[in-house]
């Protein structure tokens, strides 16, 4: 009995070594990289939403959701690294498949090349969503193999990360299909790639070319307003024409639900609003409430009211569905949706000079909320339209942080907030506005193992 | 304890046959003295071949009726050599017993062997079998804690009933790898440590700790943390002796919090809606507080989940044999019931070994030992809105009963008027009518009673071996084992049941959709095939053994479980997955094999010079195919200068003096089987509302993965004293882990894997022992103490590359408490130093502010690091969770028939960090501690002296951060058994014809004298998953483990 005696290999699981050799091992890597998506847009409130003046956590005071809502959060949060790690996750996914495909045989080269696509446009999504959080980040593009290959990579520059972006997004708009049908609902479309493309370039503040790319999306006629502005979320609601890219939830225990009603339904509301108990990590806030006019439909279709003053949780029926179970949402998560779009094109079109066109953009995205349209506003007002205009329609959606810091309103808005709420809220005398905040920390853990990794200022 | 009556198998030997002749009863009596002529009480004086005996007193005269002069009277006691006189015509016998130094001339068993203490060059302690059966416990090792020198046996699941404790050996040898030592059970090394724990104690004859790596080395791969020999009881030649082993006693909560009452917690409930958002609108709180507050329940959570417990043991055995069959067979059952309600554990054990000669050359040994084993387990540790723990393995979460206890406020009632269990959201509504309660803290009574989590365990064990001498002084042996290990599980939690799942569920209100049912069922066998070859020859005064050895052992196991989908139940009348129509399976498969082969020889001059050497070459599955093979050496000498004739002179007070050195290395495999490798998992996502099935990378191959190796080096000293009378033996030992097994830490950017299993640093163990042991005879007093202590530090060398690991949590929201750095011990706790309470606008001036500010009401920290804001960089070592050292004392007094055992227990300098303080901080919802009633800032009485920040601060508070305020000291000296036992004397039981009888009763844990304020400073929730500590790097954590019992018994020792 010799060496072979020793020789095993496990018996329940597949090995790396055997897979990404056939077009069917390549669609199931790819669908586990969509898989990431469910797990991140769970918790993208909290990068999103929760620091800004639209929600607030109940939560644990300053521990998880707490540090996010009160700008308090630290390289050492408990929460942090998720936005780090997840993302990071799927682009290595990504990777793979990229560094893969090319050597395994296809049926057809469409197929093949709308895999690439999708798989560029999820990485761009994840770097997109990255160089929000913390900025400058490392620009990883092909499978990491060795150890010592981690720690070659160092920070790079923002707008390295935004020009790799706008390359995934230009190469996966060329090869992916306008629409699926049938079990591919839901995949990247040419109009997701471009729709992100645009709104990375407004995050860039790269106005022409912004208005360009979002041009060719609103005149593809692919996507539409919903008349009815309650048909755009909600469990039997998923991919409707509104709807331009989403995160995929399914209920039925298979452990692939969402968590957004029982982290998003107020607590003390016991099982009077779902069946579980609630956790109130993001609830709407007195200011988003008072921020609808007067006569919006959307105030009461978006936000509902539980409680009494102090104490009134505003929270989301976009998401909030009942369940029976935790986890066990069935919605998905808009993250392109066609209103957004509309708005960002107008935001484009008025930094462009084109103040009446934009107008007209914001006025239908009014009309459906049954309010007057705007007119013969001035570029600046026009702008504050805008504003307005996106926190009511987009709020809880994660959307908010970023629009503010694109504004240069995070600090100002926040330090205005918290001296308003003070009493409603005495919880923000904690509350930290400041320029630094803009970005996250990075990681602790990520700057402890790779000293090469620097810290952002402020932290 | 055994000792005190004749009835042990020793005495058996060659018992001649009956004649049937009718005796002629004569008289005997007699002196028993020891060497120096004073009077010998308590021995026993047995005629041998028979029942009949009787005892000494305390003058150390006996009487006893023997039949004729033709027999022979047998003489034993503790301490003593046992000796046979013939009695022939004389009816007079004295004798003089020669004083036993049992520790250095009793033979130990070493690794594929047994040798003389004399002429041992290496570092094994001996723990006699009969102070782990005397304990009520229900594993052997809890019984250890206390009896050896370096061995730390922490029983951090308190009284789990069957819950077994982490045994170190010198040390944490690894930092992310199990440091469990090897057990060795009759020859068998065991795949898994748990089995240890599943032997009935009373069937251990003894146990044998190596300790160094000389001694452990034969053990090769998997002896880094060294090695524990367990020798099961095996027949004697002799008359059957029937042994009848009971005790049968009850547990008790040994310590209970205090909470506030009722009065109390309503004032402090006023206190934080005050506070909380002061100056501002208090925060509500119901109406009933203030206006009729006597009509509410005063509720004692602790009362209602803790019971007095029973625990009982009974065992039956035999043994005894022929000159060529000799046979010990034992049957026992012990059960526990948990003092925590509906928690249970309950064994059946057989044992058998038979040993025969098959010729003057050829001898076969079988051994089986079939167990069964039903444990009933109810999660303690946790969170108070349920946790993922050690009890919950394969269930889903459910509330912890032992921290919702402590979290109810008094003013719920255990049960509603219908019937229901008061659940947090029933009770007192704010004047808004919203819940006032947390309401997901949830009745811990209705979590006892109702989740059902029963894991059965079945096991045969079994060896045999053939052991073959050609010529003389050559043996061959092969040895063959053999494990079948089953294990199932039914948990089952009823839709009746509250918890995060149904918040709302009840008797009167079940929700069917949130019923858990999962079975499940392991099959384990292992096996394992063992060769050697023996060769011993003396030439002159040269002795010699040589060793050689060829083993393989192979291990395939196989899990498989059906759960119903969640959601899809519909029905309670059926408690399994079966009331599901749409139900989910799971299997899973594990492996791994060793190959490896050994030589040793050990050398002696006289038993005065010493020398061995040992050599182990293993080859393990579990590593990466490019790195499979390794190999382990060692080496030992012993120099016994008491056995030069220049000591002649001083032999009579220094009667042994032995110096001995060894080195060797081992080491380390406990990891899993396959982490050299990398697989592709199951991650699935819908498609136009279809789940597709999908595939992700996981894990990081490594396939250089390797052993962990360890090279100790120790020195040892042992004497004896007045022929023995006091023995000292002194260990310094210096171990020094590379390679260390480690979880190493990718950086995130790698996506598919945050960390991987690689070989990398060193680690350095180094401790002093000291045991020491005294036979006294005071009187009619015979007064045997063991005692040991041992210290133990660790310093990390080397991390392969950076100064310091990723820090560490500790409960949830306590973050980076842990940090593992060079030229650092491990188990360091970091956090922030409290120097006050910000008082006024003044000090808010005066002192440093935390990093997004503070308010009057908030902690003053104390700036570490000088730079003007309290931050991450402030955080400064706070204590310790590994103890400094640890010690036992253990008293065996024996006053005629009367036996007197004391076990002390004692750990010193360790802190623990008191999790189950966070969050029932300034928290209104929760009830609360006297420390924090009493002791938090009240802007209304700002210059009270308070230890706490007001109720609502921001900055560091109890609830965000580990500060020196909830760190304690968890040093602590147990009373861990006291028993007291009577000897009923020979000349009674001869009536019926009994050989002997004793009765004692036991006091297990009575006392513990600590300053740690919370159920059980042992606790330390250290390997476990209870927490988000999960490794040997996060010691000292208390969140809501399984309290410790005080137990009493009453036992009964029979034999005939």
């Amino acid at each position: 009995c010799g060496k072979n005696f020793v020789d095993l290999v496990p018996q329940d699981v597949i090995p790396v070594g055997g897979f990404y050799k056939t077009e069917a091992d390549i669609k199931s890597a790819l669908t586990g990289t969509y898989g990431n998506l469910r797990g991140i847009y769970n918790s993208y409130y909290q990068y999103t939403e929760l620091p800004s003046d639209n929600t607030r956590s109940f939560g644990e005071s300053e521990v998880g959701t707490g540090e996010f809502d009160k700008l308090t959060w630290q390289s050492s949060s408990t929460n942090l690294p998720n936005g780090w790690n997840d993302a990071y996750r799927t682009i290595s996914n990504c990777n793979v498949i990229l560094d893969k495909i090319t050597n395994v045989p296809f049926s057809s080269d469409a197929t093949k090349n709308q895999y690439i696509g999708e798989t560029k446009f999820l990485r761009a999504l994840m770097y997109f969503n990255l160089v929000r959080y913390f900025g400058d980040v490392p620009l990883v593009l092909k499978e990491i193999t060795t150890e010592s290959d981690a720690y070659t990579y160092t920070r790079s520059p923002v707008a390295d990360v935004y020009a790799q972006i706008e390359k995934d997004l230009q190469d996966a708009e060329k090869v992916l299909p306008a629409k699926y049908t049938g079990v591919n609902i839901g995949r990247a479309t040419i109009g997701a790639a471009k729709s992100l493309l645009g709104k990375v370039l407004i995050q860039e503040k790269k106005w022409p070319e912004a208005e360009a790319k979002l041009a060719e999306v609103v005149n593809s006629g692919t996507y539409r307003i919903l008349p009815n502005v309650s048909d755009v979320f909600g469990v039997g609601r998923d991919n409707n024409d509104e709807i331009i890219f989403a995160a995929q939830y399914v209920s039925g225990g298979f452990g692939e639900g969402n968590s957004f009603a029982h982290n998003f339904a107020p607590q003390p509301s016991g099982t009077t609003i779902i069946s579980v108990t609630g956790n109130s990590f993001n609830i709407g806030t007195q200011d988003l409430y008072d921020a609808f006019e007067k006569g919006d439909v959307r105030r009461d279709a978006f936000i509902g009211v539980f409680g009494t003053s102090p104490n009134i949780y505003y929270w989301s029926k976009k998401f909030v569905y009942n369940i029976t179970q935790q986890n066990e949402g069935d919605n998905d998560w808009p993250i392109l949706r066609y209103a957004d779009i509309v708005l960002l094109y107008a935001e484009a079109l008025n930094n462009n000079g084109k103040t009446s066109p934009a107008l007209t953009q914001v006025n239908t995205i009014r009309q459906r909320a049954g309010l007057a349209p705007k007119t013969g506003l001035s570029a600046a007002d026009t702008q504050l339209a805008i504003e307005q205009e996106r926190r009511v329609e987009l709020c809880y959606e994660g959307h908010r942080w970023h629009d503010l810091i694109r504004w240069g309103k995070d600090v100002s808005t926040m330090t205005t907030f918290k001296a308003k709420y003070l009493t409603l809220d005495p919880a923000n005398a904690n509350m930290s506005p400041a320029p630094e905040r803009k970005l996250y920390a990075i990681p602790l853990r990520e700057t402890t193992l790779n000293p090469k990794i620097i810290q952002n200022p402020g932290y | 304890f055994a000792t005190v009556y004749a009835g042990t198998a020793a005495e058996r030997v060659s018992r001649p046959d009956r004649h049937g002749l009718v005796p002629r009863d004569v008289i005997v009596t007699g002196r028993v003295t020891d060497e120096k002529g004073e009077p010998l009480p308590g021995v026993n004086v047995v005629v041998k071949g028979t029942t009949r005996g009787s005892t000494t007193n305390e003058d150390g005269r006996y009487q006893i009726n023997v039949s004729d002069g033709n027999v022979t009277l047998v003489f034993s006691a503790v301490g003593s050599k046992r000796q046979e006189v013939a009695v022939g015509s004389r009816s007079v016998v004295d004798v003089t017993l020669e004083g036993d130094a049992q520790s250095l001339s009793e033979v130990v068993v070493i690794g594929y062997g047994e040798q003389s203490r004399k002429t041992l060059s290496t570092a094994i302690t001996k723990v006699e079998g009969k102070n782990i059966g005397i304990q009520p416990v229900s594993t052997p090792g809890e019984a250890l804690a206390a009896l050896a020198p370096g061995v730390q046996v922490q029983s951090d699941r308190g009284a789990t009933p069957g819950a077994a404790p982490t045994i170190r050996v010198r040390g944490v040898g690894s930092l992310s790898t199990g440091s469990t030592p090897l057990y060795v059970v009759d020859g068998y090394p065991l795949q898994d440590a748990s089995q240890f724990n599943l032997i009935n104690p009373t069937d251990i004859e003894s146990l044998e700790i190596l300790k160094d790596a000389a001694s452990a080395a034969i053990y090769g791969s998997r002896a880094a943390n060294g090695v524990v020999i367990v020798t099961t009881k095996r027949g004697k030649a002799g008359k059957t002796a029937f042994t009848v082993s009971a005790y049968t006693g009850f547990q008790e909560l040994s310590k209970k919090i205090k909470l506030l009452n009722r009065d109390q917690y309503i004032d402090n409930v006023k206190y934080v809606s005050r506070t909380r958002n002061y100056p501002n609108t208090p925060v509500p709180y119901p109406a009933v507080f203030d206006t009729r507050p006597d009509s509410l329940p005063d509720t004692d959570w602790q009362d209602a989940i803790y019971r007095k417990a029973l625990i009982a043991s009974y065992q039956i055995s035999a043994s005894g044999g022929t000159d060529k069959v000799r046979y010990a067979i034992s049957g026992g059952y012990f059960k526990q019931d948990g003092i925590l309600k509906n928690s249970s554990y309950d064994r059946y054990n057989i044992r058998f070994n038979l040993d025969a000669d098959l010729s003057p050359k050829l001898k076969v040994g079988i051994s089986m030992a079939p167990s069964y084993s039903a444990q009933m387990l109810q999660q303690a540790a946790g969170q108070f809105n349920g946790s993922n723990s050690t009890e919950t393995g394969g269930t889903r979460a459910v509330p912890s009963a032992v921290v919702s206890a402590i979290d109810m406020p008094p003013t719920i009632p255990v049960y509603k008027p219908n019937g229901d269990y008061a659940q947090g959201f029933d009770g007192n509504l704010n004047p808004n009518g919203t819940a006032f309660y947390q309401s997901n803290l949830y009745n811990p009574l209705a979590v006892l009673e109702l989740n059902k989590n029963l894991l059965k365990n079945f096991r045969i064990f079994s060896t045999s071996f053939l052991q073959w001498e050609p010529i003389p002084n050559l043996r061959l042996k092969t040895s063959a084992g053999a494990t079948l290990n089953i294990n199932d599980q039914s948990a089952y939690i009823p839709a009746t049941l509250a918890n995060e799942s149904a918040p709302k569920a009840n008797g009167t209100n079940p929700v069917l959709a949130q019923i858990f049912a999962r079975e499940a069922n392991g099959t384990a066998f292992d096996w394992v095939w063992e060769n050697t070859a023996t060769y011993s020859k003396t030439i002159g005064s040269h002795n010699f053994t040589v060793l050689g050895l060829y083993s393989l052992q192979k291990l395939q196991s196989k899990t498989t479980a059906t759960s119903g989908r969640a959601g899809s139940y519909t029905t309670s009348l059926l408690p399994n997955p079966l009331a599901s129509p749409d139900r989910v399976g799971e299997l899973s498969y594990d492996q791994n094999a060793f190959l490896s082969f050994a030589g040793r020889i050990t050398y002696d001059y006289k038993s005065k010079y010493i020398l061995s050497a040992a050599v182990r070459r293993d080859a393990s599955s579990r590593f990466g195919p490019n790195n499979r093979f390794a190999t382990f050496p060692s080496f030992s000498g012993a120099w016994r200068i008491s056995e030069e004739p220049f000591w002649n002179t001083l032999k009579n007070t220094v009667s042994e003096l032995k110096i001995r050195a060894s080195y060797g290395e081992t080491g380390n495999a406990n990891i899993g089987s396959f982490n050299w490798t990398n697989s592709v998992q199951g991650r699935n996502y819908s498609f136009g509302g279809v789940r597709q099935f999908g595939y992700a990378q996981n894990g990081f191959a490594n396939y250089n993965l390797t052993w962990e190796k360890n090279n100790q080096t120790d020195v040892g000293l042992e004497m004896g004293f007045l022929n023995d009378k006091f023995t000292l033996a002194i260990d310094y030992y210096s171990r020094k882990t590379n390679g260390m097994l480690f979880q190493k830490d990718l950086p995130g950017i790698v996506g598919y894997a945050t960390n991987f299993r690689t070989n990398l640093g060193s680690l350095q163990n180094r401790g002093l022992e000291l045991s020491a042991r005294a036979n006294l005879t005071v009187g009619a007093v015979r007064w045997t103490i063991d005692g040991n202590i041992s210290g133990n530090r660790t310093k990390v060398l080397d991390l392969g590359g950076p100064s310091a690991l990723p820090p560490q949590g500790s409960i949830f929201g306590w973050n980076n408490v842990y940090q593992v750095k060079v030229g650092d011990p491990i188990g360091n706790m970091y956090g922030f130093q409290v120097i006050g309470v910000f008082k006024t606008p003044d000090d808010l001036a005066k002192y440093p502010q935390y990093v997004t500010g503070d308010k009057v009401g908030d902690w003053i920290i104390k700036d570490q690091n000088g730079d003007g804001k309290i931050d991450e960089g402030d955080r400064v070592k706070l204590g310790q969770g590994i103890p400094k050292f640890i010690y036992g004392m253990t008293h065996t007094v024996q006053y005629k028939s009367f036996d007197l055992t004391l076990i002390l227990q004692g750990v010193q300098g360790s802190n623990v960090l008191n999790g189950n303080l966070r969050h029932i901080w300034a928290n209104n919802v929760f009830n609360t501690i006297p420390l924090y009633y009493n002791n938090m800032f009240d802007p209304a009485n700002p210059t009270r002296d308070v230890q706490f920040p007001q109720a609502g601060a921001g900055g560091i508070t109890p609830g965000n951060n580990l500060t020196d305020r909830t760190l304690f000291d968890g040093s602590f000296l147990r009373v861990r058994n006291l028993t007291f036992g009577y000897t009923i004397p020979a000349a009674l039981l001869q009536k019926v014809k009994l050989q002997s009888a004793r009765l004692y009763v036991t006091g297990q844990n009575l006392f513990t004298f600590t300053s740690y304020p919370w159920y059980n400073p042992e606790t330390s929730i250290s390997q476990d998953s209870s927490t988000q500590a999960s490794s040997a790097i996060q010691p000292g954590i208390d969140q809501g483990a399984y309290p410790a019992a005080r137990t009493y018994t009453l036992g009964l020792n029979i034999s005939f």
